[in-house]
């Protein structure tokens, strides 16, 4: 089962994504999509510490996936939280697929689900600060938010996360 | 008069479209269509930017919703929200924001069923879901 979990910054989504995965009876996958802007930057080690602390203890397997989501090869069953679509969609736009990017990326979740039993993909609402960027940024908040939109019509849950609460915007807490 | 609002990028257009069977050439768009010209409009995109637009020419946006919905009682109206960031620095972007949020909460006052699109996903947040 698909479930797709947004919200803002430091909105207590992921959180809440890992928690539903837990409730996953399959292995448990951690698909990790942040590059490192840099080899020693300290912003990226600690934000990933966190989230390592995160997830301590609760048995999840760790698979690094900057780019190319079609070729993670999962045991079938198992269940697989993909954090996050943001970055995900930043590498492949500008460092991998290009242009191709919406494609790939979907032809990627799609190949999760068909392996899976639940897949859980965290990504980034950030559409609504009405900033006019440049043009590549607005290229990427197009490539976003066509995920989004195309993931949530595939999910059978959609979940906005504001200070840890979850609004259902589809489905419900016991899908 | 019907407003669907939501952040950008998330299938606002497609949702209007879709509910009310017009086709894309009906569309009007606030972002470049003649701001003085108002008569048969089905369906306004882009409202926050004729705002901004409205205020870089000096008129008032309130006098503009006047006149659209005098002459398209039935119209559906998009926009962005544009709210939900941090207050910009310079004069002319916060009254721009300023002036688009509070033209959207006159909107909504005076619509008979407002919708917000998040993910392409609508929720009616005012009026009948018929």
């Amino acid at each position: 089962m698909l479930t797709l979990v947004t919200g803002g910054a430091a909105s207590g989504k992921s959180e809440y994504a890992e928690g539903l995965t837990l409730l996953s009876p399959g292995r448990r996958y951690y698909l990790a999509t942040m590059r490192p802007c840099g080899p020693a930057d300290p912003e990226f080690a600690a934000r990933v510490a966190r989230h390592r602390a995160l997830r301590a203890g609760k048995g999840f397997q760790t698979i690094e996936c900057p780019t190319e989501l079609r070729n993670v090869a999962l045991p079938g069953g198992s269940a697989v939280l993909l954090e996050c679509l943001s970055n995900l969609a930043a590498n492949e736009l500008f460092g991998g697929a290009g242009e191709d990017a919406e494609r790939e990326i979907l032809a990627g979740i799609d190949a999760l689900c068909h392996r899976a039993r639940d897949v859980i993909v965290v990504s980034n609402e950030i559409f609504s600060d009405g900033v006019a960027y440049d043009s590549g940024t607005e290229r990427y908040l197009d490539l976003l938010g066509r995920l989004n939109r195309e993931i949530a019509r595939r999910a059978r849950r959609v979940v906005e996360v504001v200070c840890g609460i979850p609004i259902y915007h589809k489905g419900g807490p016991h899908e | 008069m019907r407003l669907i609002v939501g952040g950008a990028h998330q299938g606002k257009l497609a949702y209007a479209l879709e509910q009310t069977g017009l086709s894309a050439a009906q569309v009007v768009d606030g972002a470049e269509c003649d701001l003085s010209d108002v008569g048969r409009i089905a369906l306004f995109t882009h409202f926050h930017l004729a705002v901004r637009r409205l205020l870089q020419a000096g008129e008032n946006p309130m006098q503009f919703v006047e006149r659209l919905l005098a002459c398209n009682p039935d119209i559906v109206i998009l926009a962005d929200e544009v709210g939900c960031g941090v207050v910009p620095l310079s004069r002319e972007e916060r009254d721009w924001r300023e002036a688009a949020g509070r033209a959207c909460c006159e909107l909504a006052r005076r619509a008979s069923r407002v919708d917000r699109v998040f993910c392409g996903i609508a929720v009616t947040i005012k009026g009948a879901t018929k």
